[in-house]
């Protein structure tokens, strides 16, 4: 079993909308692999977050089945071990920590799960190392910037042990440091952890450092690959009002001016790939 | 202006006092309470003094601290000193008299007894609690100490959580009502000005937003908990565990002692009658 995150034919629309309101998600199938980090790219209210609800119960499906690790999302005594396996970090990291004290909120899942009191010492300590906090154990939430309270939302979910952390638009809230900060944990915990890694976004330069893109509009899945793959199809990106990365861009529009003929079938995902090609064609 | 509102005025520190275990904490400023009633004698109000003193002393924090903490309280010491010192009616020779008024003696004792029992209940009770114990650790200790209702079907865990979310939750509110209020002002409105009806209706366009927004924040983070496996108190254990120690023991012996003392002192023979 190589697939953590199953999704087949998932059908969800939220209620009480207008009545010309369509379905939030409309025939989703994915599979999501152990290990693996996928960003989920799409505008404002392309359904990406909805289906990052799905994923750990917080919403159910009206038709279709969500697998997380085998077991069905609407079996409702399974709930809890499905959300141990995924965590979710929302957007906003005010509305998510539970305690006035940093290294409590951290406590806060081990808590609830019952697990033994020295365990859970040891889980936020080693949760709080992880992200680097552990020198705030002691503070109090409203004492720390954007970017450090959401590193202790992403504690607050590791200490409970699961496989895969969705971030659904955590870094939207934050200013670039911030952003970067979180990005920096995302891709430990990713590479060093082993943490199977869902990222919510619409920053396409964070989605260019995942191992593949999905990209959603109006509910469906659009496009699917590696972000390179995914960044060649601008026109489509375009007309679903996404861009492609500023260095993906530059290389792309290089390329179509046919002045560097040695830039035919390259591309480039971040600044330093970018850098590093236009480097190599103006020697 | 709202910055300068610190909840529960809790003052950091590592003095006996603050180390104590919060149940027991709880326990004796209830005791406490109860024993200043009890005080009959001028011996016993000295050593309700002298004990107080001595818990100031154990606690650590400045006397210029203290003080400021009872400057709240000011007007109601001397409003009762006086109402005390005049309407006291008694048998004995008056002091002096002019007016309506007459003082007597007894009048005098009163009055002095009452502002030193009313200041030692404001100290003991701030000192051993909301000085010196988080807000954190209060809503433990009264989660701990109210656990047998949960046997009556009272969540009293659940109280406790709701307790502990509000006091997080207040910083982060204080900091909205702070951003609407200047949102509002950067578009005129005024709330300083005008007559207090016309300052509380200008107070209106910043409740309702700060309302809607404090229920948009416990949306998240209702949904927040759950992914958290959130499910009530049942099966929940805990991180920091609270331990009785031997000094929470010998704390509680003292207070005994100190209670003990305080009634014996109600039978030493005096000149002055209450």
């Amino acid at each position: 079993m190589n697939v953590i995150l199953e999704a087949q034919n998932v059908v969800f629309a939220y209620e009480n909308e207008d009545v010309e309101a369509r379905n939030a998600v409309e025939n989703v199938s994915l599979s999501i692999e152990r290990g693996s980090f996928v960003a989920i790219l799409g505008q404002n209210g392309s359904g990406k977050s909805t289906l990052a609800k799905l994923f750990n119960g917080i919403l159910l499906p009206l038709e279709g089945k969500i697998l997380v690790d085998g077991m069905d999302t609407t079996h409702e005594d399974q709930l809890i071990n499905i959300r141990k396996r995924v965590g979710m970090v929302f957007q906003n990291p005010d509305n998510q920590l539970v305690a006035t004290v940093v290294e409590e909120d951290v406590a806060f899942a081990p808590e609830n799960l019952g697990v033994p009191t020295n365990e859970i010492r040891l889980r936020v300590d080693k949760a709080l190392d992880v992200v680097g906090m552990r020198e705030y154990a002691h503070h109090a939430p409203h004492q720390l910037s954007g970017g450090q309270k959401q590193r202790v939302a992403i504690a607050g979910i590791l200490a409970m042990g699961p496989e895969c952390i969705i971030f659904d638009e955590s870094t939207a809230m934050l200013d670039p440091r911030g952003r970067e900060e979180i990005m920096e944990t995302i891709r430990h915990l990713n590479r060093v952890e082993q943490k199977t890694i869902v990222l919510i976004t619409h920053y396409m330069e964070e989605a260019a450092l995942a191992d593949r893109v999905v990209v959603i509009h109006d509910g469906t899945i659009r496009l699917d690959g590696k972000p390179e793959e995914v960044f060649r199809h601008q026109n489509e990106l375009y007309s679903i009002g996404l861009s492609l990365p500023q260095a993906t861009d530059l290389i792309a529009r290089l390329e179509e001016s046919g002045l560097y003929p040695e830039l035919q079938g390259k591309t480039a995902l971040t600044e330093e790939e970018a850098a590093v090609l236009l480097e190599s064609i103006l020697k | 202006m709202l910055k300068d509102i610190t909840l529960g005025q809790y003052f950091p520190g590592k003095s006996p006092l603050h180390t104590m275990d919060p149940r027991m904490k709880l326990l004796l400023t209830i005791f406490y309470i109860v024993i200043l009633f009890f005080a009959k004698s001028v011996y016993a109000f000295a050593w309700m003094l002298l004990s107080t003193f001595v818990l100031i002393l154990c606690s650590g924090l400045s006397f210029k601290l203290l003080i400021k903490g009872v400057k709240p309280i000011f007007f109601i010491l001397l409003f009762t000193g006086v109402i005390n010192l005049f309407f006291t009616k008694d048998t004995q020779d008056p002091l002096f008299s002019f007016w309506i008024f007459t003082v007597y003696p007894k009048g005098v004792y009163t009055a002095i007894f009452m502002i030193v029992r009313i200041l030692c209940l404001v100290l003991g009770s701030s000192l051993l609690l909301t000085y010196t114990t988080t807000p954190r650790a209060l809503t433990d200790a009264i989660e701990r100490l109210l656990s047998p209702l949960n046997l009556l079907n009272i969540p009293v865990y659940d109280f406790a959580m709701m307790m502990s979310l509000a006091l997080r939750f207040i910083p982060t509110l204080l900091e909205d009502t702070v951003k609407i209020m200047n949102a509002q002002k950067a578009r005129g409105a005024d709330f300083e000005s005008g007559s207090l009806i016309k300052r509380a209706k200008a107070l209106l366009p910043v409740l309702i937003p700060l309302l809607v927004t404090a229920f948009r924040r416990s949306n998240d983070l209702a949904v927040a908990m759950e992914c958290r496996c959130y499910m009530g108190g049942k099966g929940r254990t805990r991180m920091k565990q609270l331990r009785l120690h031997a000094s929470d023991l010998l704390a509680a012996l003292l207070f005994l002692a100190f209670g003990a003392a305080l009634f014996s002192c109600n039978y030493i023979p005096t000149g002055i009658r209450l």
